[in-house]
């Protein structure tokens, strides 16, 4: 599914991380974990495509850069840090999760919209909200609605429980469980719970201060 | 008293996001406020704050801080309450922090008596830090960073929104020991928003919980829960260990 190989990242004479192999089976989920500030978010981005590396990162055996942008986009998803910032303020729900639909002229809008709001356990009527509307745990689960609305093989999650109460985050736990085996889905999961990544992962590589992964943590679980 | 409220509301429309919830805290006290997601809590803790934005309409019997009353307070009225009577932790502090302006001059804007190195230092930040912008921190140093701006104004009454979700539990654990350095050495008041119950009862010895926007129980920290929403949020602890 995907496979680092020496992953690097420098930004303005910073190293965030350096050096990082892994490979993760379809289906197979990897959990990162490691201090604040050892580069977990930014391995995230690098995967997303979203900032430039050396090294190189596979997804399903081809190179990222290789990867037709939307096609790419189907594939993969990311759910940020911070939901409040992963959405637009002036967008409602229903805006936010209609666009990769739209993007990706997919047809049924409205019922992938409930199917996905409901997977979360959101009410359908959150559609017409806007986010400072919604709580931190709502927007939260608006986000990883999203991200589930493409039906992606391989999700990018950055801490998707944090913000949530015990509940929720025991529910959402049970969600991303359920779709792991009903959809095969793979994450790379980073969480600074390590109860929630030993049940979601098989894997897990931990991070240390300088951003370089730490050997002797490979396959911590298996 | 430093705060204390009697049958607060916030409504937005017909809905009713807190519904008739006093709370008191006195000087130096601390108190927990804890529930499920979209409960209230975040709303109750910007009200107390005069923060609700338009439509959402606040209304209370009492609204006293500091022993004024700040029902029909004006704007600039709030404005001397923010920061130094009453220092809130947003639940998104990244979003909070100023993007266009470096680290080092936001916290040295809040007039501290202690350089900014030493602020940075207390939330176990490098010096280095200083010259970055909000985007150039992970989620769990923009939460530090904010943290050392709200402890720099030294105000009266901290209101903490889940201030340290995005910190790994050792880090957290460092981060509420210096709030409750603050608390010791200045008498500095909690008011704590969170869902994870476990950290409410070690911190605090008070708790109120929110469900739907009311209070639904007042307890203890040490007590038997008897509201059924209570202990349904405690076993959900072991649940997810498992
Ligand atoms: N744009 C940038 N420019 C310079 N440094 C950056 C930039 N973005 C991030 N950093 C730094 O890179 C390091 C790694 O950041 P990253 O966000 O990947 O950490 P993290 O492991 O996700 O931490 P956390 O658990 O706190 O979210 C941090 O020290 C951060 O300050
Ligand atoms: N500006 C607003 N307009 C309309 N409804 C709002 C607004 N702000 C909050 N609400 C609603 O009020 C309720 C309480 O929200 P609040 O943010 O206080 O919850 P919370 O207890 O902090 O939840 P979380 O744990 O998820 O952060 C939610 O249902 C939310 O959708
Ligand atoms: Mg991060
Ligand atoms: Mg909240």
């Amino acid at each position: 599914m995907l496979s680092l190989r020496n992953l690097s990242v420098a930004i303005g004479g910073h190293r965030l991380v350096e050096k990082v192999s892994f490979d993760m089976a379809p289906g197979e989920s990897l959990g990162l974990i490691g201090p604040s500030g050892s580069g977990k978010s930014t391995i995230l981005r690098a995967v997303a495509g979203m900032i430039d590396f050396t090294g190189e990162i596979l997804l399903m055996g081809r190179p990222l850069a290789a990867w037709p942008r939307l096609e790419r986009a189907r594939l993969l998803n990311m759910v940020f840090q911070d939901p409040y910032g992963a959405l637009h303020p002036r967008h409602s729900v229903a805006r936010a999760l209609a666009e990769p639909l739209i993007l990706h002229r997919m047809d049924d809008r409205e019922q992938r919209i409930e199917e996905a709001l409901m997977a979360v356990g959101l009410p359908l009527d959150v559609q017409t909200s806007y986010p400072h509307q919604l709580s931190g745990g709502q927007r939260q689960r608006v986000v990883i609605a999203r991200a589930l609305m493409l039906n992606p093989r391989l999700l990018l999650l950055d801490e998707p429980t944090s913000a949530l109460d015990m509940t929720v985050q025991a529910d959402i736990l049970d969600l991303l469980e359920g779709l792991k085996s009903s959809r095969g889905l793979s994450y790379l999961l980073v969480a600074h719970s390590l109860p929630i990544v030993t049940r979601l992962c098989g894997k897990i590589v931990r991070m240390d201060q300088r951003g370089e992964p730490d050997l002797a943590s490979h396959g911590l679980l298996n | 008293m430093l705060i204390d409220a009697q049958n607060l509301c916030v409504r937005f429309g017909a809905k009713r996001a807190v519904d008739d919830v006093c709370l008191s805290l006195a000087r130096g006290g601390r108190l927990a406020v804890v529930g499920e997601s979209g409960s209230g809590k975040s709303t109750l803790g910007k009200a107390l704050m005069g923060l609700v934005a338009r439509p959402g309409i606040v209304s209370s019997e009492r609204l006293e801080i500091e022993g004024r009353d700040m029902r029909s307070a004006l704007p600039s009225q709030w404005q001397a309450v923010r920061g130094r009577s009453i220092g809130l932790m947003m639940q998104d502090p990244r979003y909070c922090l100023n993007p266009v302006m470096t680290i080092g001059r936001q916290i040295a804007e809040c007039n501290a008596p202690t350089p900014v190195e030493d602020c940075l230092a207390e939330v176990d930040l490098s010096p280095g830090i200083a010259k970055r912008y909000p985007h150039q921190l992970s989620g769990g140093q923009g939460q530090r960073a904010y943290l050392a701006m709200v402890l720099a104004l030294s105000p009266q009454l901290l209101i903490a929104d889940e201030p340290t979700s995005a910190l790994d539990p050792p880090l957290a654990l460092q981060m509420m020991e210096l709030i409750e350095k603050r608390m010791q050495a200045r008498g500095m008041a909690l008011l704590l928003i969170t869902h994870d119950i476990d950290l409410a009862r070690r911190t605090c010895p008070r708790l109120i919980v929110m469900q739907d926007g009311k209070a639904v129980e007042e307890l203890a920290s040490g007590a038997e829960p008897k509201h059924p929403f209570t202990r349904r949020l405690i076993a959900c602890v072991p649940r997810l260990a498992c």
